[in-house]
């Protein structure tokens, strides 16, 4: 190890590089993907990572370099006359108020171009989120996300989400690296991500970075603030089915900063007041509670950070039934420069999800206790080798424990345990001014280390169980190759291109496309194999960095082996063992996505269409014909518009239209031996009605410095904004499930098809704060 | 006012809508069944009727078929009486062995091919008195349960039980299932929520099925109305030549008749 370390620390010394962290100037934040160039030569650049740090690996004749970022004033660093002097620098970046202006523009050419040269990404910073009018008044980055293409909303106002045909499981949500198995709060419609305590949003559709693994079809990693390091700030905000509060401040004197924001629902507190008993008792609130801290050491080499979320639902309906769910993550990080050249990244990772339903009668209870808890530990290195390679590699090991367990039964199986581990080597290599490659490989497996091991028979039928500790199925895994090519082409024309293949060795396995908080996630096994996606995707960019429009488009194909789903009359409550309640099968996706977005001046937002298919084949299914997925929806519209009228005023509006969802719907009736029995369309040949919304919104901010008393803080309350917006502004009353009912008209039987809709029009107000 | 909001929030929404999913694909339904044991066929011919304004599901008449054996012996199946064609081979048919029926409807000939599949024996029928569940006492001491026990075998086995109540033929639970191998079996027959009050006549019959036909017979019970996920909706297995409903099921059958003491 040691011998390792000096090796690498050779190959990274070179006296002519610069290096250094980009933050904002008002937080003391990192900026993630700030752009650094030489200014005499601006093919030569670099751009930070997801802590905020640069290596420009020859900055030999340069005079100076230009650091910019969306939103923030260019600077320019002049290089000291000793380049011993360039290295471990600090680049704090003035926030801009006011963006418009040529000097913007020019400011933004960079690093618009390289954003959009980027294959299958999408960044949403939290401030967008803020803008856009959402269910309940919530700032939700996920709810912004689903606005975007190849991006869906797995049911109306649901917090899960398909990207580009795959699974809502097929997505990996980390929060500052940490697993998050179930993102949702209050049965979906809120998200477990509190955007005051948010930094960054990044989406990966395709062009996965080979660090990301576990996965089919996206990776969306959201850091956390690292908190302001130049003074304490309060925000927060009061709404009403919720309200917020944040706190933030500088630690050792700025050597650091931490940071600690909460939220909580309080629909449950007005059911104490009521005179019925089983109101009182009825308990329906979450909360959610985010940490972090951080500190930079005094050398600047080295910088460590703590992260912590816990969330819980809790619905308790009397002493009846009971649903309660919550997710715990925790995060320690090490950022090291073990040289000019070299940064690394060490992560010891905590993830816990579990979840309880219960029933009650009398003195009879019943209660379903299960989960995932994950530990992990992770290093990942970075090495700015040359002016044009730079070498990502690493490794992680992941233990996976499965809990299940009923009340009820007198003998439960033991929990299952799983090792997930993974390799990886990434070279980002800039082939000349205009093209860069990026081509990785990942090599990842995943062992059986503890619990029962069921043998099944060909039809299913458990046929022997024994203990299974480790080797006792063999172990499954192989290469994930990466790559992706990006390039410029004359008048700014952007070209990018990707294959990859990802592996997914955790099944979500749900009865309902929407999810629940109730799904088992189930690990591969001597019976269930790995889910493998490979995708290729082409796209082309064009920004007009004038008008601050940026028009991409992108095309995708992707195909799945072995998908999971139940098997008709799978018992999904008590099995003996899921895994011999499912059969697997493939799937296959295709699309386009255009997207129109602009992010500079008074008006801002996104006009984002795609047009896609998903299909499934299960050889059980339909006579192994495909037939859509539950993720298909052929068309798919958003348009989001964000109006800064004044300092004080701004205006908001998103309207969505999609293909409704899939369904198989009954067409006839027949009578086998007096049973009478519902003939069904093919599977999902049927379609819900088409799904389309109009959310607005109106923000008003309080002028400082008029009606001034009292404190400082009060001063500042007053100062705060309101809120005021509608989603589905029109009241569409968009199907989210269909009953079929019966009834007799003029003495004959009539049945007819009952939509039920979650949602009229919502009106929400709330009050946000910050002193 | 936030709970309000929410309440108000969730409370949703109904209204009746048309649905595009096109003309009700008219199947015809073929439901037989043959004892593997004395070779007599029985079965209906139907077909469906539109989901949205259903009528009563008419029994064909004019349907012609033939049932033919591995040795090429072809039976006709007689015109029915009341709908409900019947056949009687004369001899019984051994484990393993291939039995092909072909029926016309409409002008369109539809084939399928069974083979019998392994015959089980009761161990025994026990009758106990309902006792309740997970220690709740029952509201009455008069009422009993059926369980069916099986023997162990090495590989699992699938069966279909039905059972006839004081001469009527119940349908309201159709109780397929499969056995662990090697493991005895104890079975409570029409699931846990049927009870028999004492003096009721059962006549339980169970049919011990191929694995396709239990994958059709499970669809079945999930169709109408008992069991499984209430996930997943769709058509039972088709094993006839062409796009059909109802299945050709063959099975040396066993039964016999419980009474529930006074």
């Amino acid at each position: 190890m040691g011998l390792g370390c000096g090796v690498l620390v050779s190959w990274g010394q070179d006296r002519a590089s610069a290096s250094g962290t980009v933050t904002d100037r008002l937080t003391g934040e990192t900026l993630i993907g700030a752009t650094v160039q030489c200014a005499e030569d601006p093919a030569r650049g670099a751009m930070t990572n997801a802590y905020g740090y640069f290596v420009m690996p020859d900055a030999s004749g340069c005079g100076a370099l230009v650091v910019r970022f969306l939103g923030y004033e260019t600077f320019r660093w002049e290089l000291p006359g000793q380049p011993a002097d360039w290295k471990g620098v600090t680049i704090a970046l003035e926030p801009l108020s006011v963006v418009t202006g040529e000097a913007v523009v020019a400011a933004e050419r960079g690093t618009v171009m390289e954003q959009a040269a980027r294959i299958g990404t999408l960044e949403l910073r939290p401030e967008e989120a803020r803008a856009i009018p959402q269910l309940f008044g919530e700032r939700d980055v996920i709810k912004a996300i689903q606005l975007m293409p190849g991006v869906q909303a797995t049911s109306d106002g649901g917090s899960g989400f398909f990207v580009r045909g795959g699974g809502a499981d097929q997505n990996l949500i980390l929060l500052d690296e940490a697993p998050v198995y179930n993102p949702s709060h209050l049965l979906g419609f809120f998200s477990v991500f509190n955007g005051d305590a948010l930094h960054s949003a990044e989406l990966y559709k395709s062009g996965i970075p080979a660090r990301y693994g576990g996965r089919a079809s996206s990776v969306l990693d959201i850091r956390m603030k690292d908190g302001n390091a130049n003074k304490v700030v309060v925000q927060g905000g009061i709404g009403l089915i919720s309200s917020r509060l944040t706190i933030e401040g500088p630690l050792a004197g700025g050597q650091g900063a931490w940071l600690i924001s909460g939220r909580r629902t309080y629909a449950d507190l007005f059911l104490k007041l009521s005179s019925d008993e089983a109101l009182r008792k009825t308990a329906l609130y979450f909360y959610d509670i985010n940490a972090k801290a951080n500190y930079r050491f005094k050398n600047g080499r080295h910088r460590l950070f703590l992260s912590f979320y816990n969330g819980r639902d809790d619905f308790d309906f009397a002493d009846l039934f009971l649903l309660r769910w919550g997710n715990q993550t925790a995060t320690l990080r090490w950022n090291a420069l073990i040289s000019d050249r070299i940064f690394s990244n060490t992560s010891v990772i905590w993830s816990d999800y579990r979840y309880r339903i219960g029933f009650g009668i009398e003195d009879f209870s019943f209660y379903r206790d299960a989960g995932i808890q994950d530990g992990q530990i992770k290093q990942d290195f970075t090495w700015y080798a040359t002016a044009n390679h730079t070498l990502r590699f690493g490794a992680l090991a992941m233990r996976h424990r499965f809990s299940d367990a009923v009340s009820v039964d007198p003998d439960p199986l033991p929990q299952r345990l799983g090792l997930e581990s993974a390799l990886y080597v990434e070279d980002e290599w800039s082939l000349n001014e205009s093209w860069k490659m990026i081509a990785g490989l990942r090599w990842s497996r995943f062992d059986w280390v503890g619990g029962p091991v069921f043998d099944l028979d060909a039809g299913g039928t458990v046929v022997a169980q024994r203990d299974g500790g480790w080797g006792a199925i063999s172990a499954q895994g192989g290469l994930e190759p990466r790559w992706s090519l990006q390039g410029v082409t004359g008048e700014g024309n952007g070209w990018k291109a990707s294959l990859e293949r990802n592996r997914q060795y955790l099944h979500l396995v749900s009865n309902s496309a929407a999810g629940n908080p109730t799904d088992l996630w189930m690990p591969v096994s001597n019976n269930i194999r790995p889910l493998v996606a490979d995708q290729v995707s082409v796209g082309w960019t064009r920004p007009w960095v004038e008008a601050g429009l940026t028009l991409g488009l992108e095309a995708y194909y992707k195909s799945m082996q072995d998908v999971l789903e139940f098997r008709v009359g799978a018992d999904v409550f008590a099995p003996e063992t899921l895994e011999s309640e499912v059969v697997s099968g493939d799937g296959e996706a295709y699309g386009l996505e255009c997207m129109l977005r602009r992010q500079r001046g008074k008006l801002t937002g996104w006009v984002a269409y795609t047009l896609s298919r998903s299909f499934r084949t299960f050889a059980t299914v339909d006579d192994g014909h495909p037939f859509p997925a539950s993720s298909d929806r052929i068309h798919d519209f958003s348009a989001v518009a964000m109006w800064e009228v004044s300092p004080r005023v701004s205006l908001s509006a998103n309207w969505v239209y999609h293909t409704g969802d899939p369904a198989t719907f009954p067409t006839g009736l027949y009578q086998i031996d007096g049973r009478l029995v519902t003939q069904y369309t093919a599977r999902n040949a049927g379609r819900f009605p088409a799904y389309h919304r109009l959310d607005v919104g109106l923000t008003l901010r309080s002028q400082k410095g008029i009606e001034r008393s009292g404190s400082a803080a009060w001063q500042a309350f007053r100062g705060g904004e309101w809120t005021f917006s509608v989603y589905n502004a029109y009241g569409r009353e968009n199907t989210y499930l269909i009953n079929f009912e019966s009834q007799i008209e003029d003495g004959n039987l009539r049945n007819q098809a009952v939509s039920f809709a979650l949602f009229k029009a919502i009106p929400s107000i709330s009050y946000d704060f910050k002193f | 006012m936030g709970g309000l909001v929410l309440a108000w929030a969730l409370a949703g929404c109904e209204q009746v809508i048309d649905l595009e999913v096109g003309e009700n694909e008219r199947l015809p339904v073929f439901s037989f069944r043959m004892d593997a044991n004395t070779g007599l066929v029985v079965g209906t011919v139907s077909s469906s009727v539109d989901f949205f304004s259903p009528g009563i599901p008419p029994l064909e008449q004019n349907v012609t078929g033939w049932v033919t054996d591995s040795a090429g012996t072809v039976w006709e199946i007689a015109s029915p009486l009341g709908g409900l064609f019947s056949l009687e081979t004369g001899r019984s048919w051994e484990v393993g062995e291939r039995c092909q029926m072909a029926l016309e409807w409409e002008g369109k000939v539809y084939e399928t091919e069974v083979r019998v599949p392994p015959a089980i024996t009761f161990d025994s029928l026990e009758i106990r008195r309902f006792e309740g569940f997970f220690g709740l006492t029952p509201e009455s001491d008069t009422t009993w349960q059926i369980f069916v026990h099986l023997p162990a075998f090495p590989e699992a086995r699938y069966v279909l039980l039905e059972y006839w109540l004081d001469g009527a033929y119940m349908t309201e639970v159709t109780q397929s299932f499969q056995t662990t191998p090697n493991t005895a079996t104890e079975v409570p027959l029409g699931w846990n929520q049927r009870l028999f009050a004492p003096g009721e006549e059962v006549l339980v019959m169970m049919w011990p099925l191929s694995e396709e036909s239990y994958a059709y017979w499970q669809a079945v019970g999930d169709l109408s109305g008992f069991g499984g996920p209430g996930g997943v909706p769709g058509n039972p297995p088709n094993h006839w030549s062409a796009p059909a409903l109802g299945h050709f099921t063959l099975s040396p059958v066993v039964q016999q008749t419980v009474l529930i003491p006074l």
